[in-house]
């Protein structure tokens, strides 16, 4: 389900820190210029061809992207006269981008390497071709800026939903997802979701230390992926819905109809939300699985409400 | 109500279960907060999730009638 973006992105004041050796490993690449400790500030996920650049067009130059260099640029950088380039060289350096990039193995000349190394902006070198790295530094950056919350809940693929359990400790989430597991869902995150915004579509998984693992009470700790095999579990789901268990309540006033929709936010996306009461005796995989049914034909379009009511009208 | 602890030794499965049980008994939400990782206190896979090590820096934020008592006790046995 698409949701609007999150609120920082709008504003344009998103922004990642990532330490240059590490992006470095993630990506494969050589370092040729970079100080120990060195961070990279990400602001855009975009990266740049700087050909226009170096033939003098500085206009919307794009100086918080990271800067790629292909074999066009590079033969275009050894065919201008030397002091051209180091001008140009120089200038873009000092223009804040956060490093540069040369890809198919081409080596930099000592004009790289010195206005690099005068400005501080790391140099690295990889043997990827040039469109595949620029790429995966996208991917990179996209994934190093989007928002990451822990929630405390249970994340189950139902039927193809991501339904996220919620309620107080000891309400018996974990119970619901064991029997749901049992039931042929899959298991994605026990108590503790990262829920990270991934342009607009929320994506959950679990802690990598816990990650698949259940603590039912009076049993103890299992590991359901051994317990139930592969299938019973995945490492990751979008979030589709929020389903919060409350403890019921004689006397008050739960959804009886289904066609008020409650919703709940994170991370800027909203969410449809039930409030599901747990009471002794009630099946609640049953009444989950009734409930992400009753939500898919509601999106499809279909309401048993309002063929209710058609049929009220037409009988009268 | 907000304290800043330093974990007397690294996390272990008997540690996590001390914690749980101990602010379970508690009526406030407590929740510790590590790193960019935070976990409800009363939840025993939450606090494993933490996994912090000796001499970390935890941050223990608590609300409720038994706020107090309850970040007492914990501070105690972290």
């Amino acid at each position: 389900m698409l949701g609007k973006y999150n609120k920082a992105k709008e504003e344009g004041k998103n922004h990642s820190v990532v330490f240059a050796v590490d992006f470095a490993a993630s990506l494969g690449l050589t370092p040729v210029v970079m100080e120990q400790g060195q961070e990279l500030h990400f602001s855009t996920s975009a990266v740049c061809r700087p050909g226009l650049f170096l033939a003098g067009y500085e206009k919307f130059f794009a100086a918080t992207r990271v800067i790629v260099f292909g074999s066009a640029e590079m033969s275009f950088a050894m065919s201008l006269e030397k002091s051209v380039l180091v001008e140009r060289l120089d200038k873009m350096c000092s223009l804040g981008v956060p490093c540069i990039v040369i890809a198919r193995g081409i080596k930099p000349t000592p004009e790289f390497i010195a206005a690099a190394k005068k400005h501080a902006v790391p140099l690295f070198t990889t043997t990827e071709i040039t469109g595949k790295i620029g790429s995966e530094i996208t991917d990179y950056i996209t994934a190093a800026l989007s928002e990451e919350i822990t929630v405390h809940g249970v994340l189950v693929d139902v039927a193809g939903m991501g339904v996220l359990l919620k309620g107080v400790s000891g309400i018996g989430k974990s119970e619901v997802a064991l029997e749901l597991v049992h039931r042929g869902h899959r298991l994605v995150a026990d108590d503790s979701v990262i829920i990270k915004n991934s342009n607009g579509i929320l994506i959950g998984r679990a802690p990598d230390m816990i990650r698949h693992m259940l603590e039912i009470r009076g049993v103890g700790i299992i590991n359901v992926e051994r317990m139930f095999g592969s299938v019973a579990v995945r490492v990751n789901k979008s979030v589709d819905a929020v389903f919060e268990l409350v403890t019921w309540e004689q006397g008050k006033t739960y959804e009886r109809i289904g066609s008020e929709t409650l919703t709940e936010e994170i991370l800027g996306v909203t969410l449809p939300k039930l409030e599901i009461p747990v009471k002794a005796g009630r099946n609640l995989f049953v009444v989950i699985e009734a409930a992400v049914a009753s939500l898919r034909l509601k999106q499809m379009g279909y309401s048993a409400p309002d063929e209710l009511e058609a049929r009220l009208k037409s009988s009268n | 109500m907000k304290t800043k602890v330093k974990a007397s030794e690294a996390l272990s499965l008997a540690k996590a279960k001390l914690i749980a049980e101990t602010v379970a008994k508690r009526k406030s939400e407590v929740r510790i907060l590590y790193r960019d990782k935070g976990a409800n206190a009363k939840s025993l896979m939450g606090v494993v999730a933490l996994s912090f090590k000796k001499g970390d820096e935890l941050y223990l934020v608590a609300e409720g009638a038994d706020a107090a008592k309850a970040i007492e006790e914990l501070k105690s046995i972290l």
